[in-house]
């Protein structure tokens, strides 16, 4: 049943057709062979910190990258975000945020937080292929991991 | 005595400063008085005096009459003399000359009596300056008039207690007369103070309470001082106050009303952004994987019109960013900050520019100055300018973009001058309102927002904005940023 410990791509998003963009977008560049889909904040940190429903998962067996939406039910994406970043034995897992606006505060927020990269959800799909594309090479492939 | 001389008389009577003038016939009864007297009568006694009244009926307290019938009957014996009295009430000195009224024959008819208040006393009452001294030595304590008036207290009161008298203050301010009382006697400190005071009847006022000490040998000796009724422009001064506090109260509720709209404002812009834009990501991208994965059965009509599901969606986008960033601009405060503005110039051009426009165009910047300005906005701005610059000459066989800048004392104006179709005159006060397009949708892209806001970002910044063109020749866009601020910060 260790389905859940070689991960490549946590995907934390609460919107199931964003999520569905998203993960077709991955597909397509054979990024998401190894993608985990949870739709809240309180889903994702058992996930990461292997308990509740992934109790049986290592957590020293990290995702290679968390794609994070910031507007998440039950715990918010910056609480995540938090939590992920300041527990030594997951800073190291690169997340990625996702969110609608460029709003400044959130994007402040998200760096000082500890977020390794953000970026906007494009209304434009082919733009989002393009982004989720980038993102996906760059931390899943090309940069080394820890 | 014939009417003039009796006029002369009156006349001279009221002309004394300061000074009672009477005179009685022998059963003690007015002949004449002076206005002062009647005053003093009046308040002294509660007396309304007249002519032919008996003086000494009005007298109500036996000592002071005793002395006073003894006064006149030395005076109808014919004898004139002077003496100094002290007022009833108080331990200051005045002079009284009693003198006969004699008739032709010599006969004694009266007495006149010509008492010289003096004018420190006559002044302070008119002030309601109350006057009183401590003399410590003898432990004595004297009042004017007035301050017993101040107390509400009759003139049996002794004012020799000093607890008695302190006990006259409202609680809140015994403590502080009591306290600079005791340093002005042990200490020589003087004081000017502002306390309340309730009366004999109860009712409360105000009194400004002043102290000043002499000293002999090293040694305080008296303390005498002032006091003085000042209720009425101690209640309008509180009353101002708390008028003032009220208002204040007021400002602050409505400002933190307004922060409260403008935070709620906010909030629903923002909201409203990504509320509106999650379903458009669904439009947009939705129809884009029909089309990609159903190519094979949707024919080419039916692509066309997803594709133009797929542009109306993104262009829905786009006037969104634009609105919440137009609403955005205006509700921070500017960060401003040194601008090099030439730099700034090319940046936003390469930034905005396609490969190719960069291939077909000739692009010139001038001599620009530096500028004062929020840089995150200024960039919009020039964004903005350039984009329409390089989006309106596409057309042109040859493209050219030129920016430039005047500097006058007041201003300096940058300008953005392109060749392309340039824009109706007549148009030019459309310009800059907000989705107002000169163009046809399908010709041009963009929102209609750039220009509105750039002007609300220029405005801003206390600017001017501006455009020029003709139809077919180009156009000329133009904004101003005020001197002082450009030259802020030296170069």
């Amino acid at each position: 049943m260790n389905g859940y410990n070689q991960i490549d791509i946590l995907l934390v998003e609460d919107n199931p057709n964003d999520a569905e963009l998203a993960i077709r977008a991955l597909r397509k560049y054979n990024l998401a062979n190894n993608l985990v889909h949870v739709s809240d904040g309180e889903e994702a940190l058992d996930f990461i910190f292997a308990r509740g429903k992934f109790a049986d998962r290592n957590i020293a067996d990290r995702p290679k990258m968390v794609l994070l939406d910031l507007k998440l039910p039950k715990i918010d994406g910056m609480e995540v975000l938090k939590a992920v970043k300041s527990d030594p034995r997951t800073a190291l897992i690169p997340v990625v945020v996702l969110t609608t606006s460029k709003e400044e505060s959130d994007v402040i927020m998200s760096y000082s937080l500890g977020a390794n990269s953000f970026i906007v959800k494009p209304v434009d799909f082919d733009k989002f292929i393009e982004a989720v594309r980038e993102l996906g090479y760059y931390w899943l492939l090309l940069n080394e991991h820890p | 005595m014939n009417d003039e001389r009796i006029a002369v008389l009156s006349a001279l009577m009221e002309s004394l400063p300061g000074t009672v003038v009477f005179a009685l016939d022998r059963e003690y009864r007015y002949t004449i008085f002076n206005e002062l007297h009647r005053r003093e009568m009046a308040k002294a006694w509660k007396a309304a005096i007249k002519v032919g009244d008996r003086m000494l009926d009005f007298i109500t307290e036996s000592g002071t009459r005793a002395t006073a019938k003894a006064s006149f009957d030395r005076a109808l014996s014919g004898e004139s003399f002077a003496e100094i009295r002290n007022r009833r009430e108080t331990d200051i000195g005045y002079e009284c000359s009693w003198g006969p009224v004699r008739d032709d024959a010599g006969g004694v008819i009266g007495v006149l009596a010509i008492v010289a208040r003096g004018l420190l006393e006559e002044s302070q009452d008119i002030a309601h300056l109350g006057g009183w001294e401590y003399d410590i030595p003898r432990a004595r304590i004297t009042w004017t008039p007035e301050v017993y008036r101040i107390y509400g207290v009759g003139s049996d009161y002794d004012p020799s207690d000093v607890k008695r008298d302190i006990g006259y203050y409202a609680p809140a301010s015994a403590p502080v007369i009591a306290e600079a009382f005791r340093r002005a006697v042990e200490e020589g400190k003087g004081y000017d103070l502002e306390l309340e005071l309730i009366r004999s009847d109860g009712s409360r006022i105000w009194v400004r309470t002043m102290a000043f000490a002499e000293k002999e040998d090293g040694k305080v000796v008296r303390v005498s001082g002032n006091i003085m009724d000042i209720t009425e422009r101690k209640t309008a001064q509180l009353e101002l106050a708390a008028m003032n506090a009220k208002l204040e109260q007021l400002v602050l509720e409505r400002t933190n009303s307004l922060e409260a709209t403008n935070r709620d404002l906010e909030t629903f812009a923002r909201t409203m952004t990504h509320d509106l834009k999650a379903p458009l990501r669904a439009i947009a991208g939705f129809s884009r994987m029909v089309a990609e994965d159903y190519g094979s059965i949707v024919n080419g009509e039916g692509k066309r019109r997803l594709g133009i599901v797929y542009d109306n969606a993104v262009k829905l986008d786009a006037l969104i960013s634009d609105l919440s960033s137009l609403s955005r601009i205006g509700r921070h405060e500017l960060d401003k900050t040194r601008i090099a503005m030439a730099a700034m110039v090319r940046a936003m051009y390469y930034e905005t520019a396609s490969p190719d426009d960069l291939a077909s165009i000739e692009f010139v910047i001038g001599d620009l100055p530096d500028a004062n300005g929020d840089s995150a906005l200024m960039r919009k701005v020039w964004g903005n300018l350039l984009s329409n610059a390089i989006k309106f000459t596409a057309q042109k066989a040859v493209r050219t973009i030129r920016v430039s800048a005047e500097k006058t004392d007041a201003e300096i104006k940058y300008t953005v001058r392109d060749n392309g179709i340039g824009f109706d005159p007549s148009n030019v006060g459309r310009l800059f309102g907000l989705f107002s397009r000169l163009h046809a949708e399908g010709e041009y892209s963009g929102t209609g927002a750039g220009l509105a806001i750039v002007k609300r970002i220029i405005e801003l910044h206390k600017g001017r904005v501006g455009a020029e063109g003709a139809k077919g020749e180009g156009a000329a866009f133009w904004f101003s940023l005020p001197s002082e601020d450009t030259t802020m910060g030296g170069e």
